[in-house]
C-alpha cells in the first residue's frame, strides 16, 4: 500500500476540504499547477488532516439520546442514521437535530497493519 | 572549526558537518565519499581525548555519512566495526577494508585496546546501532543497511563479549573496570534492539540474547549506582522490546528477585523515606520493580493464586503507604498507577477485549478486595494539601499533584467493574466519617466526593449506588458545605451534584432537590463556583420545577444580588439562572397572577441592570462593561423567554382568550410586564452607544424570537406589528448594514412562524416589511455591486423564501418587483458568495416547487410568468457556471435547480439551456457533447442521476481529462 492512500479522504467533503478543492481546481484552471500536483496536495490533506484531528482536537464531552433508526455495518464501516437527537455538550449547550446520519470508519484500513 | 581550541566551537564545528550532510549530500561524488568518511574518521580519533560531547556529535555526523551514502550504494564501507577498531587501535583513520581480517588477530587488536580506545570503539557500536534504527532513515535504505548491521555483529560481539562474560566476583579493579562496562552494557543494549528490529529471526540475534544471564549477574554489583542503572535499563528494554528473547530461566530469576526478602527490605526502605534521591541503587531497584510489574501485569493477572506473583502485587500496594503528596514529596505512588491500570484490565478482559469477570473465580475476588485496599490508600494520597502547605507549591508541583488525582480517578473509573457497589459505599462511608471528626476533615471530605464522582458520572439507569446516593444526601453533608472553608470542597461537591443529576431525575432523587437547590444558590456567590452551579441549578430547575416554586422569592433575591454585587461572576452563569427561575415559574407554580408576580420580579430585576448599562454607557471609560451588561441581560431575557415557552395553560380557568387578556389587554398585569420587556428591548436597543452592535441585535432578537413558535399567548409572545416595529426601526432607523443579519434572520422568522395554518393572516404587514427590506436594505446595499454586503444578500433572499410559502402575492405584486425577483432573484445565483449562491438556489427552488393546485389561479399564473421571464435569465446563469466558470462546491446547488427546472418545466428549460450553451458558436466536438448533455437531462426530468451528469459535464468542461478528487 503506498503512503498516499492509507488515509481516508472522507474529511475531503468538509468545509475546509471543499474549499482547498476550489482552490485547486483554480489554480489547476489557470494552469499554475498540475492535477497530479493536486492530487499530492489532496493526499497531504487527507493525512494532515487526519494527524491534526488526533493530536490536536481537545476532547469534548459530548452525549446524545435519539431514537436509532437504521444501522449497517458494510466494508468495515459503520452507518447509523438516527432520528430526534437531543445532543448534550459541555456547558449545559444543547442542541436538536431532526436527523442525523454517523458514519464510522475502523482507524486502521483494510488490510492495514 | 574542529581545530578551533574552545569546545563549543569543536562541537558547533561536529554540527555543522552534520546540517551540511543532510542537506547537500547528493552533491558529493562518489569518488569523494571515501575521502569524506576518512576525513570525520580522523577527527574523531583526533577529538577523541577532548569532551565526550563533541566525540559523540562526531560519531553521530560518520553514521549519518554511512548512512546516506549507503542510500546510493551499498558496499561503501562493508566492516566499519572492524575499520574502527584498527583506527583506534593504530591510531591510523581506516576505512573501506574490503577483506574481514582474521578472528583471532582482530581479538587480539580489541584485547591491545586501553580503555579509553575501548570506549571510542563501543562509542561507535552505540551510535551505530541507534542511528540505523532511528525512524527517520529512509524506508528504502533501511535493507543494506539492516544487512551491514547485522553482518557487523560479529566484530561488535568481540569486542561486547570479553567484558560481558566477566563473572561481577572476579573484578578486581572497579574503578577502570565499570565504566567500560557500561558503555558495554549500553552497546549490548543498542545492537541487540537493533538487530531484533532488523530482523528477530537472524542467528545473530540468539547468540546475543545468550548473553542475557551475564547481564542479570551484573545486578549484584550493588556498590555502583551507575552499573546497576545500566543493568535495570537493559533488562528494561529487552523485556520491552524484545521480550521472546528473554528466556523462562530469566524470567524466573526476576521474579524470584522481585518477590524476596531482598526487595521487601527495598521497599520498605523507599516507604520509610520522602527521599527522591537515594544515594545507593534503590531508586533504579525501584524502578526496575515498576517497571517489572507493568510488562508482566497480565502474567500476574493470570498466576494471583501463585506466592511470587502475590507478593508483587501486595509489595507494589506497600508503595502506596509512602508518607507525603505525589509529585511534590514524593514521585512513587504516581508510577504505580500505570502498573494498577494493567493490573485491572487483565483481570477483567482477555485478550480481544472479551470481559472475563466471574463472581465465581477465586481470582476475582483476590482482585477485588487487593483493588479495594489500592484505592483506599490512594485515597489518602488524593487528600488536598492544607493552604499553608500549597501556598509553597511551585505550578509544575500543583500541576502534577492534580493530573495524579485526574490519574487516580480514571483509574477508579476503570476498576468499578471489578469492585462494583462495595466501593462505592465505602467512599460513602468515608465521607460520613470525615464529617463525624472536630473540626470537619474537609480534606478527607473532599477526596471522597472525588473519588465517587469519579463513578458516579458514568452510571447509567437507575443503578443500586443511587440508594448510596440516598444515604449521602441524608446526611448533614448539604447542611455543612455552605460553610465549609475548602473552596475545592465545594468545587467537587458541585461537579458531584452534576454528575448524579441522572439520580435526581428519579422519583426518590426529586425529592432531594429542594435540599440541593438551595445550596447551589448560595454558590453563586462565589465567582469560581458560579459556572459549575448555575449549570446543576438549570438542570435541577427545570427537573423539578414543582417541588422548587415555594424557593422562589429566595432564588429572586439571591439572583438580584449576584446581578448587583457578582461584577465577577461569569455572565454565562447570570443568564443560566434567569433561566432556570423561570423553569421554575413556568412549570411550578400554577397560578396565573402568582406567576405574573413572580415574572414580574425577575423582569424588574433585569431592569434593573439593565439600566445599569445604560447608566454605565454615558461614561466613555466603562464602554465595554456597559455593552457587556447590556448583552447580558437581553441574554437573560431571551432565556426567560425560552423557559416561559410551551404555556399549555396550567391555570385550568384560563382559556385562549382569558389568556389573551391577561397578557395583551391594556392595564392587564401580564400585560404591564410585558411592556417592560419590551422597555428593555427598546431602551438598549435605541441607545446610541450600542445602536447598530451585532451582539446587541442578536440577543435583542432572541427576546423577540422566544414567542414566535407559540400557539397560545404569553409574556414573550409578540404582535407581529411590534416585532416588525422594531425590524423596521433597526433597518431603517439605524441603518448599518454590516450588523443587520440578526435583524433579518428575525424577520424570516417572523413571516414563517405566521405562514402555517391556523396562524393570523399578516398579508398587510408583509407588504410593508418587504418595503422596508427593499429601500432599507436592498436599495443602500447596492446589491448588484461587488461590494455589498453578502450577508445582507442572503439574508434577504432567506425572506423571500419565506413568503413563498403563504405570502407570495406580496411579492409578485410588489412595486419592487421586477428589481427584486428579475433583477436580484436571478443575479445572486451567480453571485461570489457559495452562502448567497445556496440561499439564492433554495428561493428559486422554493417558488419552482409551489403546487399550481394550490394557488389560486391568480397567483399560478403570475408564477408561471415569473418563471417564463426568469427561466431564460437562470438558464443562462447555470449553463456559463456548469461550463466551467462555477467552483466545483456549487455544482451541486445548480445541478439542484436544474433539477427543479426539468421536473416542473421540461420543455421550455430544453430550450432555454440550449439557447443558453450558445451550441451553434462552439466547436464540433463541444456541440455535440452540450447537446448530449442537454438531452440526457431532459430525458431525466430531474430523476436520479442528473447531480452526477452535471458534475462529469462540468468537469469535462473545465477541460480535464480526469477528476483528480
Amino acid at each position: 500500500m503506498s503512503a498516499s492512500n492509507v488515509y481516508y479522504e472522507l474529511y475531503r467533503r468538509s468545509s475546509i476540504g471543499v474549499a482547498l478543492i476550489d482552490s485547486l481546481d483554480e489554480l489547476i484552471k489557470d494552469s499554475k499547477i498540475q492535477p497530479q500536483l493536486a492530487m499530492k496536495i489532496l493526499s497531504t490533506f487527507d493525512r494532515s488532516i487526519s494527524e491534526a484531528l488526533t493530536d490536536k482536537v481537545k476532547s469534548t464531552r459530548l452525549s446524545f439520546k435519539g431514537h436509532l433508526d437504521t444501522y449497517r455495518f458494510c466494508d468495515d464501516v459503520w452507518t447509523f442514521i438516527i432520528l430526534d437527537v437531543h445532543f448534550k455538550m459541555e456547558g449545559n449547550e444543547a442542541i436538536v437535530a431532526d436527523k442525523i446520519k454517523i458514519v464510522a470508519n475502523n482507524v486502521k484500513k483494510p488490510g492495514e497493519p | 572549526m574542529l581545530s578551533s581550541a574552545n569546545p563549543n566551537v569543536r562541537f558547533f564545528g561536529a554540527l555543522t558537518y552534520t546540517v551540511k550532510l543532510n542537506s547537500d549530500w547528493q552533491s558529493i561524488p562518489p569518488e569523494s565519499v571515501s575521502q569524506l568518511l576518512l576525513q570525520l574518521l580522523n577527527w574523531f580519533l583526533a577529538l577523541g581525548h577532548g569532551p565526550r560531547f563533541i566525540t559523540q556529535k562526531l560519531a553521530a555526523t560518520l553514521l549519518l555519512a554511512l548512512i546516506k551514502f549507503s542510500e546510493s550504494s551499498d558496499s561503501i564501507w562493508p566492516y566499519p566495526i572492524q575499520d574502527v577498531v584498527i583506527s583506534v587501535a593504530r591510531n591510523i583513520p581506516t576505512v573501506g577494508t574490503r577483506e574481514s581480517i582474521d578472528d583471532e588477530a582482530f581479538q587480539n587488536m580489541v584485547q591491545s585496546l586501553d580503555a579509553h580506545d575501548l570506549s571510542m570503539v563501543l562509542l561507535l557500536c552505540t551510535t551505530f546501532a541507534e542511528e540505523i534504527s532511528r525512524a527517520d532513515v529512509p524506508r528504502q535504505s533501511r535493507p543494506p543497511l539492516y544487512k551491514l548491521l547485522l553482518d557487523s555483529t560479529h566484530h561488535a560481539l568481540a569486542v561486547i563479549k570479553p567484558i560481558l562474560t566477566t563473572p561481577p566476583s572476579s573484578i578486581t579493579s572497579p574503578d577502570s573496570f565499570y565504566p567500560v562496562l557500561v558503555s558495554v552494557l549500553n552497546s549490548f543494549r543498542a545492537w541487540t534492539i537493533s538487530c531484533v528490529l532488523a530482523d528477530a529471526n537472524a542467528p545473530v540475534v540468539s547468540t546475543l540474547a545468550s548473553f542475557l544471564p551475564s547481564v542479570i549477574e551484573f545486578l549484584q554489583i550493588e556498590s555502583d549506582k551507575s552499573v546497576y542503572a545500566t543493568v535495570v535499563d537493559v533488562l528494561i528494554d529487552f523485556m520491552e522490546w524484545a521480550d521472546k528473547l528473554v528466556t523462562a530461566e530469566s524470567m524466573k530469576i526476576l521474579l524470584a528477585l522481585f518477590s524476596s526478602p531482598y526487595a521487601a527490605s527495598k521497599i520498605e526502605k523507599v516507604v520509610a523515606t520522602t527521599e527522591v534521591n537515594h544515594e545507593d541503587i534503590t531508586e533504579a531497584f525501584l524502578n526496575f520493580f515498576i517497571s517489572f510489574g507493568e510488562l508482566v501485569a497480565k502474567d500476574i493477572a493470570v498466576n494471583l493464586g501463585r506466592l511470587e506473583y502475590r507478593r508483587i502485587v501486595d509489595l507494589t500496594a506497600e508503595l502506596l503507604r509512602i508518607p507525603g503528596f505525589p509529585i511534590e514529596d514524593e514521585n512513587v505512588s504516581n508510577r504505580t498507577l500505570e502498573f494498577w491500570d494493567l493490573f485491572v484490565e487483565s483481570i477483567l478482559y482477555d485478550n480481544d477485549g472479551a470481559l472475563l469477570v466471574s463472581v465465581e473465580d477465586v481470582r476475582f475476588s483476590d482482585a477485588q478486595s487487593i483493588m479495594m485496599q489500592v484505592i483506599s490508600l490512594l485515597w489518602i494520597k488524593l487528600r488536598l494539601p492544607d493552604s499553608s502547605i500549597a501556598v509553597r507549591w511551585t505550578q509544575d508541583s500543583r500541576d502534577g499533584f492534580f493530573a495524579f488525582r485526574k490519574d487516580v480517578a480514571d483509574l477508579i473509573e476503570s476498576s468499578y467493574q471489578l469492585v462494583q457497589t462495595r466501593l462505592y459505599s465505602v467512599l460513602v462511608q468515608f465521607v460520613i466519617d470525615s464529617m463525624s471528626v472536630t473540626p470537619i476533615d474537609w480534606p478527607g471530605v473532599e477526596a471522597s466526593l472525588y473519588a465517587l464522582n469519579a463513578i458516579t458520572q458514568s452510571l447509567t439507569s437507575d443503578p443500586p449506588e443511587f440508594e448510596l446516593l440516598q444515604t449521602l444526601l441524608d446526611s448533614r453533608l448539604v447542611s455543612v458545605l455552605p460553610s465549609c472553608p475548602l473552596l475545592r470542597a465545594r468545587q467537587t461537591s458541585l461537579s458531584l451534584i452534576a454528575s448524579a443529576i441522572p439520580y435526581f431525575q428519579t422519583d426518590t432523587g426529586k425529592k432531594y432537590i429542594p435540599t440541593v437547590v438551595p445550596y447551589l444558590f448560595q454558590c453563586l456567590a462565589s465567582p469560581s463556583l458560579a459556572l459549575h452551579a448555575s449549570r446543576s441549578i438549570f438542570q435541577l430547575c427545570s427537573e423539578c420545577a414543582t417541588a422548587l416554586r415555594d424557593d422562589v422569592p429566595g432564588f429572586l433575591s439571591i439572583y438580584r444580588a449576584m446581578l448587583t454585587h457578582g461584577g465577577a461572576i461569569d455572565a454565562i452563569a447570570k443568564e443560566r439562572i434567569a433561566g432556570a427561575i423561570a423553569e421554575v415559574l413556568q412549570q411550578g407554580v400554577d397560578d396565573l397572577a402568582l406567576r405574573t408576580v413572580y415574572l414580574s420580579d425577575l423582569v424588574d430585576v433585569l431592569g434593573e441592570y439593565a439600566e445599569e448599562a445604560v447608566r454605565l454607557a454615558n461614561d466613555p471609560t466603562a464602554a465595554s462593561d456597559a455593552r457587556d451588561i447590556a448583552a447580558s441581560a437581553l441574554k437573560s431575557l431571551a432565556m426567560v423567554g425560552k423557559a416561559c415557552r410551551g404555556v399549555e395553560d396550567i391555570d385550568s380557568t384560563s382559556t385562549s382568550s382569558g389568556l389573551d387578556h391577561h397578557w395583551n389587554s391594556d392595564g392587564a398585569s401580564g400585560r404591564l410586564v410585558k411592556d417592560k420587556i419590551l422597555e428593555i428591548v427598546g431602551a438598549i436597543s435605541h441607545l446610541p452607544a450600542f445602536a447598530g452592535d451585532i451582539t446587541i441585535r442578536q440577543n435583542a432578537t432572541g427576546v423577540l424570537k422566544a414567542g414566535l413558535s407559540e400557539s397560545l399567548p404569553g409574556p414573550f409572545t409578540w404582535a407581529a406589528d411590534v416585532i416588525l416595529g422594531y425590524i423596521r426601526d433597526e433597518i431603517v432607523s439605524v441603518g448599518k448594514l454590516d450588523t443587520l443579519q440578526p435583524v433579518l434572520t428575525l424577520a424570516a422568522s417572523l413571516v414563517a412562524s405566521y405562514s402555517s395554518s391556523g396562524t393570523p393572516d399578516i398579508h398587510h404587514l408583509c407588504v410593508q416589511l418587504l418595503d422596508v427590506l427593499y429601500t432599507g436594505a436592498l436599495v443602500p446595499n447596492n446589491a448588484l455591486t461587488s461590494n455589498s454586503d453578502p450577508d445582507v444578500n442572503q439574508g434577504t433572499l432567506e425572506i423571500l423564501s419565506k413568503f413563498c410559502q403563504r405570502y407570495l402575492d406580496v411579492i409578485l405584486a410588489s412595486p419592487h418587483f421586477e428589481s427584486l425577483i428579475l433583477q436580484f432573484g436571478v443575479a445572486m445565483v451567480t453571485a461570489k458568495e457559495p452562502l448567497v449562491v445556496k440561499s439564492a438556489v433554495k428561493f428559486w427552488n422554493d417558488l419552482l416547487n409551489l403546487s399550481p393546485d394550490s394557488q389560486s389561479p391568480a397567483i399560478a399564473h403570475a408564477i408561471k410568468q415569473v418563471i417564463d421571464i426568469s427561466g431564460p435569465l437562470l438558464m443562462s446563469a447555470v449553463a456559463s457556471s456548469i461550463s466551467g466558470a462555477a467552483p466545483r462546491s456549487l455544482v451541486t446547488e445548480y445541478a439542484k435547480l436544474i433539477k427543479a427546472f426539468f421536473r416542473t418545466n421540461t420543455g421550455p428549460a430544453q430550450q432555454w439551456l440550449t439557447v443558453a450553451f450558445q451550441i451553434e458558436n462552439c466547436t464540433a466536438d463541444k456541440a455535440r457533447a452540450r447537446h448530449t448533455f442537454v438531452e440526457k437531462i431532459a430525458r431525466l426530468r430531474g430523476r436520479p442521476p442528473t447531480e452526477t451528469i452535471v458534475k462529469d459535464f462540468w468537469i469535462a468542461e473545465r477541460g480535464q481529462t480526469f477528476d483528480y478528487v
